[in-house]
């Protein structure tokens, strides 16, 4: 069973469905939409233009040097913290 | 780093020169020019040419291809076959470099030795290596642009074919569409992804990143009428020097432009058979069985019922 995390951070680069996230504590990482994610690869190109902080519910699954996204919102202005599991 | 051998000598220094300060302003633009010999201009057909006998190895294209599409690494670890760690063209990997280990001085093959077609003269225990680095071919006539119910698959402006991640819906017609086995759905997004050539480099004036990373220019990027010319003289000059297994594999009329695939964007310089790196001898378009498999089919289909109505009848017989 993989564990679910949460990151916040600013995306700082996007191609198609995968994105860069720089956490709140400089660390960079690399994601990709799940096909259940709420949001599509258009929408992205926004986010890094808006440079708008964001929380990510992401997994890590075991073959892959990417994180998996299954959940993105705004990020809440009060939430810090790298991962919160 | 890309080919610059058809640009007059003295006219790549002096554009360079341009852009001699260590942090520039912006962007170059045209920086292909520079980089590869060639303008991008809409409207043209552009590709890769592929000299095998070039390629060291370094991966470097599959880095640097990684490295700009944000691609991860996956299925990480030894094959066990290769020195090889990729193992394929998947969705998250659009370059792939072949290693082919052609091992020679077979101690067991006796007076056969070194006399295969798949074997070296090497001393015994050594061998050499045929490296190729490996990519969307895109088609003329692209099968998985055919396949694809969506339109999701288009032929851009620089005659590419490129997947539109936001109009794909993951249905994987184009996965046995295409015969090189390129495109692949991604598990986690579910949707198809492949090589864009760098689509979104083109429309801002740059060579693509696997052609602009090679150190030994066995990738070429340009347009493809020049491309064309410039492998065809390539291999007139290692027939010269006695390397007459060299030959060219996607190009206009040459192997691997089969089975009404027009001919390839990315070709190849081969020295080996096309199986030995992985590709098919003659490819063919998916389109053209569809009809001979719905005819037999049909035919099936005919046979079948002609053969109940005549049991139905000689059972009413009876």
């Amino acid at each position: 069973m993989m564990q679910t995390r949460t990151v916040d951070g600013i995306i700082t680069l996007a191609q198609e469905s995968r994105f860069q996230l720089v956490s709140d504590q400089g660390i960079a990482k690399l994601f990709m939409l799940a096909h259940s994610a709420p949001i599509e690869p258009q929408d992205l190109p926004a986010l890094v233009g808006s440079r708008a902080r964001v929380t990510v519910t992401y997994d890590e699954p075991p073959d892959l040097i990417a994180a998996v996204v299954r959940d993105i919102r705004y990020a809440d202005s009060e939430t810090k913290g790298e991962s919160r599991s | 780093m890309g080919a610059v051998k058809d640009i007059p000598a003295r006219a790549v220094p002096k554009r360079a020169l341009d852009y001699a300060e260590p942090i520039l302003p912006g962007m170059i633009p045209d920086e292909s020019e520079l980089t590869a010999g060639v303008t991008i201009v809409p409207g043209r057909s552009y590709g890769f040419f592929t000299d095998t006998t070039l390629c060291i190895g370094c991966k470097a294209c599959e880095v640097a291809c990684k490295e700009w599409n944000a691609l991860p690494a996956d299925d990480v670890g030894l094959k066990g076959t290769s020195y090889d760690n990729t193992g394929r063209l998947s969705a998250n990997s659009w370059r792939h470099v072949a290693f082919v280990e052609k091992i020679g001085g077979d101690l067991d093959a006796g007076e056969g030795r070194g006399t295969e077609r798949n074997t070296t003269t090497m001393p015994p225990f050594q061998s050499n290596w045929l490296m190729m680095s490996d990519v969307c071919k895109h088609c003329h006539n692209a099968p998985c642009l055919e396949a694809c119910p969506t339109g999701s698959l288009f032929r851009t402006e620089f005659d590419t074919v490129v997947v539109q991640q936001d109009i794909c819906n993951g249905c994987g017609y184009c996965v046995p569409a295409c015969p090189f086995g390129v495109v692949d759905l991604n598990v986690a997004d579910g949707k198809a992804h492949k090589c864009t050539l760098c689509y979104d480099r083109l429309k801002g004036g740059l060579e693509p990143a696997c052609a602009k990373s090679c150190p030994t220019d066995s990738i070429q990027f340009g347009e493809l009428p020049d491309l064309v010319e410039r492998a065809r003289e390539r291999v007139d000059s290692l027939h010269e020097r006695g390397a007459t297994d060299a030959y060219l594999y996607g190009a206009p009329g040459s192997p691997g432009a089969t089975g009404d695939l027009g001919h390839l964007n990315a070709f190849f310089l081969l020295t080996d058979r096309p199986e030995t790196y992985g590709l098919p001898s003659a490819p063919t378009r998916a389109s053209n069985r569809v009809a001979p498999a719905l005819g037999t089919g049909l035919a099936t289909m005919a046979g079948l019922t002609m053969v109940a109505v005549a049991l139905f009848a000689a059972n009413r017989r009876s």
